[in-house]
């Protein structure tokens, strides 16, 4: 797999075109591939409603929220996505930071990126899966008005702290943490689903504002 | 309970996860639960496997602690869990019960934030809980070694109950948090539980090379308990693809090659423990023969002492002063740097000495122990003669350490030998006693002989014991060096233990000391060394190391010589010498900046050199920043060549030349983990000359509220990046302000602003360190 070295650029802030930066985040890639361990889970889930909300069956989760009921709308099924990239790379940023932050911070961008395009691939073979299907952009817990704390569940009910090693702290906070959570909606029709960029609190200051909707 | 393993074959029982859900487990009920609501579920899965042939049933417990279970009553949990369990066997008639714990559910420092004190207690209060009503402990589908040994303590310290572990490994052979085979056997074996091995992880088919390194490295029964195959998810349901015959055949192939504890875990059914039992519980246990290894281990490495190694002996307070200020300062980021230095000069073994008086020795040696192995995971050397301190630092280290040191003396092997066995330490020996450093070979080896025995007495193996024949002033005692050279020969030779030196006392007081020290350490080396005690960050000791393993053949095709000197070429931008101070930092030409530094330090007072060069060389770059003509790697790259230039112009200042007065403390709050931001504003501050107390990430309320109390800083800094952390912000400021009305608080991070800052009571927020300088000129801090 190949890194967007543009996007990592992107992340640290970069300005100036004409500064020659991606040997050193081939580098810095380079060597994070020899301690990476990318590991990737999903769980296709039918739906039912409870008290007005998307219910996973097999799951047994509610998303409470009325973001994902604009985009999910007319959803018959849904995926939980979850990626992550290990411990080591943690490990290793923290090492960066004692004795080389400006390498920390590359990696930290880099691996971003990274886990990005590890959930892209998972989503593609979702995809793949459920061909003739229409589906929805991602959307992860603490998107929009999706509260955070659904992360506890959806690492225990998918089996990702077993089997991805993804640990969930009292805040909600994911280790590794290069580790994602999201969920994809799929429908038999084709619609306009509504632009949940529009009401992210993010608005405006996003950096790589791009949706993924398959309108 | 204990003479069963090894003896035959045991067979324990399967998963209770799957049992429970096939019996109609919802989706997120807590499973051990089901022992207050519904008992007889719990009881029948219990039977099921008593009578398809387990020898062991596992207590319905694993997730049974106050973290996990903090909303329910876990404690009722455990106790009826267990009398389940015995309510089976006493109805069966026969089988013996385990109280089984798993992980707490938090990450242990330095990845997490829970103590491994809390840990201890979390567990020390299960093991309180069932000691008197069950047969042994297991912990099981464990990653983190460092909590397993808490836990491993927990049950040790607090009942006579045997205690097996087993850990979950992936096809990389190391656990989700990087433990590798080798060190879990290294450290358990240590610390004496009475078997060991794998659950969990994989399927049996994939267990294979795991089987291998647990045969042919552990000298305790093994264990071995996987999955039912991989997983795969059919209909929306986890289901795993061996089937119980298939499970049974595989498993009694690695039966044969050793493996004498057998189970099931996920997907695992009665069946299949009936089958497994049919097909093993007759044969007989597989001899196996564990050659006896010398070996170190840290949570993510093992080390084996099968050619010569070094230790690194920087982080020791003797005859260096700035590091005699870190340990009375507690100045944990100097003895960071002192570890990655080292670690990247190529130490395996770090010494860790924190002897300074009138200072709580150990408590810093816990201190630094865990500091030490949270920035490098070398094994580490517990150095000091206090057995406290050496208590505390075998007790927080991670992994299997050294204790450095006992001597001949009866009373020293009395009060450290049991220290060692306890923590299953190595164990470094001086070949001196009351009567002082004997002037004989023979004497030498009498002196180690009875260590050695003294040793044995206690259950000390040879494996684990290291002989420090003693190096002499070659300059005062000449006929001296080469007796001990002579004396490791004949300790090795005579009672087939490890042996060290600490190299560099043989030049003292002579001139050009690295050239004795170098080739005294070539020589002793010749002569048998195993572990050579030194300066690694001295080029002329790590070329000679390099060298001998080159040319004695350890260092096999060379490998490591090529990786040390195959590629010393300047990293970053081609030097010019002609650059000024300012250029080089602007251009972060680190190696090139220090030079200029230490030129102007001759003509020039440090603290000019700061106002001249330093400061509009910082200002410049953030000028560039701001601009968008630097990104933030070359501002960062740049903030710490000045950071260099600034550490060797503090080593020049007199004691009352201070490069700035303001403290400013800074922290990640409490339950964020994202220090990124938090690291680079400390780095830029610390250029502008301002002191700097990084108490790090996840800081706990108190901690921040405490250091504020003990340092009385000017300003404080609190960074926070997730929404659901910011209420933690907020509480942090509170309670600060209460014991501190005066300080300046900054925030700053992603999800903050003005506004917000203002609601949770900061006094500014401010969106990058550039930002924060200006403002604490503005305010004349």
């Amino acid at each position: 797999m190949n890194i967007d070295k543009n996007l990592v650029k992107k992340y640290l802030n970069y300005k100036d075109e004409n500064c020659d930066f991606d040997i050193v985040i081939e580098d810095v890639f380079a060597e994070m591939k020899s301690i990476a361990t990318p590991k990737k889970n999903c769980i296709l889930s039918d739906v039912s409603f409870e008290n007005g909300f998307y219910k996973l069956d097999n799951l047994g989760i509610v998303l409470k929220s009325n973001d994902i009921n604009k985009l999910f709308c007319e959803c018959d099924k849904i995926a939980t996505l979850v990626v992550t990239l290990g411990l080591e790379i943690d490990k290793k940023i923290a090492y960066y930071a004692k004795v080389d932050l400006a390498k920390s911070l590359i990696m930290d961008a880099a691996s971003n990126v990274w886990v990005e395009a590890v959930m892209d691939e998972l989503e593609a073979q979702v995809c793949k899966q459920m061909d003739g299907k229409f589906k929805t952009m991602r959307f992860s817990p603490g998107y929009g008005d999706l509260d955070i704390s659904v992360q506890k569940s959806v690492i225990e009910r998918t089996g990702s702290n077993k089997f991805l090693g993804i640990n969930v702290n009292s805040n909600y906070l994911m280790t590794p943490l290069k580790s994602i959570t999201a969920f994809l909606g799929f429908s038999d029709k084709k619609q306009v689903f509504a632009d949940i960029c529009l009401t992210c609190p993010q608005k405006g200051k996003c950096q790589t504002k791009c949706s993924r909707a398959s309108h | 309970m204990e003479n069963l393993f090894g003896k035959k074959i045991v067979i324990l029982d399967g998963a209770m996860g799957t049992m429970l859900q096939n019996s109609g487990l919802k989706i997120g009920e807590k499973p051990e639960m089901l022992n207050l609501t519904n008992p007889q579920i719990v009881y029948n899965i219990h039977k099921a496997y008593l009578e398809s042939g387990a020898d062991i049933i596992y207590t319905n417990t694993f997730g049974a602690n106050r973290i996990k279970m903090k909303d329910y009553p876990y404690q009722e949990a455990i106790e009826k869990g267990i009398e389940i369990a015995r309510w089976a066997v006493n109805d069966f008639g026969y089988g013996k019960i385990a109280l089984d714990m798993g992980s707490i559910g938090e990450l242990l420092e330095p990845i997490g934030s829970l103590s491994f004190d809390e840990a201890y207690e979390i567990y020390k209060e299960i093991v309180l809980i069932a000691k008197d009503q069950v047969d042994l402990f297991v912990i099981e589908t464990m990653s983190d070694l460092y909590e397993l040994k808490a836990a491993v303590l927990a049950v040790k310290e607090n009942c006579t109950l045997p205690v097996i572990t087993t850990m979950s490994f992936d096809q990389s052979l190391r656990t989700f948090a990087g433990c590798p085979i080798e060190a879990m056997i290294a450290t358990m074996e240590g610390l004496g539980v009475n078997a060991l091995g794998v659950n969990c992880s994989l399927g049996p088919k994939q267990l294979d090379e795991i089987v291998n390194v647990l045969t042919k490295k552990c000298s305790l029964p093994i264990i071995l308990k996987p999955n039912a195959g991989l997983p795969f998810i059919r209909n929306g349901v986890t289901e795993y693809d061996v089937s119980a015959e298939e499970f049974a055949e595989v498993m009694a192939g690695y039966v044969q090659r050793g493996v004498s504890i057998v189970g099931g875990c996920c997907g695992t059914t009665d069946k299949y423990i009936e089958k497994l039992a049919q097909k093993v519980k007759n044969m007989n246990v597989a001899e196996r023969n564990v050659p006896a290894v010398s070996c170190l281990a840290s949570g993510t490495r093992y080390l084996e002492i099968d050619s010569p190694k070094i230790i690194g002996e920087r982080i020791n307070p003797t005859g260096k002063k700035l590091m005699r200020e870190a340990i009375a300062n507690k100045d944990i980021g100097y003895f960071e740097n002192q570890a990655v230095e080292q670690f990247q000069a190529g130490a395996d073994i770090l010494d860790i000495n924190m002897g300074v008086p009138n200072i709580d020795e150990a408590q810093m040696m816990k201190i630094a122990v865990k500091a030490v192995q949270g920035v490098v995971d070398l094994p580490v050397q517990i150095d000091s003669s206090d057995a406290l301190a050496v208590e505390m630092g075998a007790r927080y280290a991670n992994g299997k350490v050294i204790i450095n040191s006992v001597n001949g003396d009866d009373e020293v092997l009395e009060k450290i030998l049991p220290i060692a066995k306890k923590y299953g330490a190595m164990v470094l020996g001086l070949t001196i006693d009351k009567d002082g450093v004997p002037k004989t070979v023979e004497k030498r080896l009498q002196i180690a002989e009875k260590i050695v025995n003294f040793a044995s007495k206690i259950g000390i193996k040879k494996e684990n014991l290291i002989i420090d024949c003693l190096t002499l002033t070659v300059g005062a005692e000449q006929e001296q060096a080469i007796k001990t050279l002579q004396a490791i020969k004949l300790v090795k030779e005579k009672l087939g233990v490890k042996t060290v030196l600490g190299v560099s006392n043989i030049s003292f007081g002579l001139p050009n000391r690295q050239i004795v020290n170098s080739h005294f350490m070539t020589m002793a080396l010749s002569f048998g060394l195993d572990l050579a005690i030194i300066n690694p960050n001295i080029a002329e000791m790590m070329q000679s190391f390099r060298v001998y393993n080159l040319i004695s053949g350890n260092d096999k095709n060379g490998e490591k010589y090529i990786e040390s000197f195959g590629k010393q070429v300047e990293s970053g931008v081609a030097s010019n010498n002609a650059d000024s101070l300012k250029d080089c930092i602007v251009k972060s030409l680190k190696s090139n900046a220090i030079q200029v530094v230490k030129s102007l330090l001759k003509s020039q007072n440090g603290l000019d050199i700061i106002d001249s060069e330093v400061i509009p060389a910082l200002d410049y770059v953030g000028d560039m920043y701001e601009k968008g003509k630097l990104f933030l790697p070359q501002l960062i790259s740049s903030a710490e060549t000045a950071k260099s230039v600034c550490d060797i112009i503090k080593l020049s200042l007199g004691n009352n030349e201070n490069i700035s007065q303001t403290k400013i403390v800074l922290a990640t709050v409490e339950g964020d983990v994202h220090d990124i931001g938090k690291n680079i504003v400390k780095t830029v501050l610390q250029n502008y000359g301002y002191q700097i107390v990084d108490l790090g990430k996840d800081v706990r309320v108190e901690n921040v509220v405490a250091e504020v109390k003990n340092s009385r800083p000017k300003v404080l800094g609190l960074s926070a990046l997730m929404t659901t952390t910011v209420k933690n912000m907020e509480r942090t400021i509170k309670a600060v302000r209460a014991v501190d009305n005066d300080i300046v608080i900054f925030v700053g991070g992603a999800v903050l602003n003005e506004g917000v800052a203002k609601e949770i009571g900061a006094d500014y927020y401010s969106k990058d360190p550039r930002q924060m300088v200006k403002m604490l000129k503005n305010l004349n801090l």
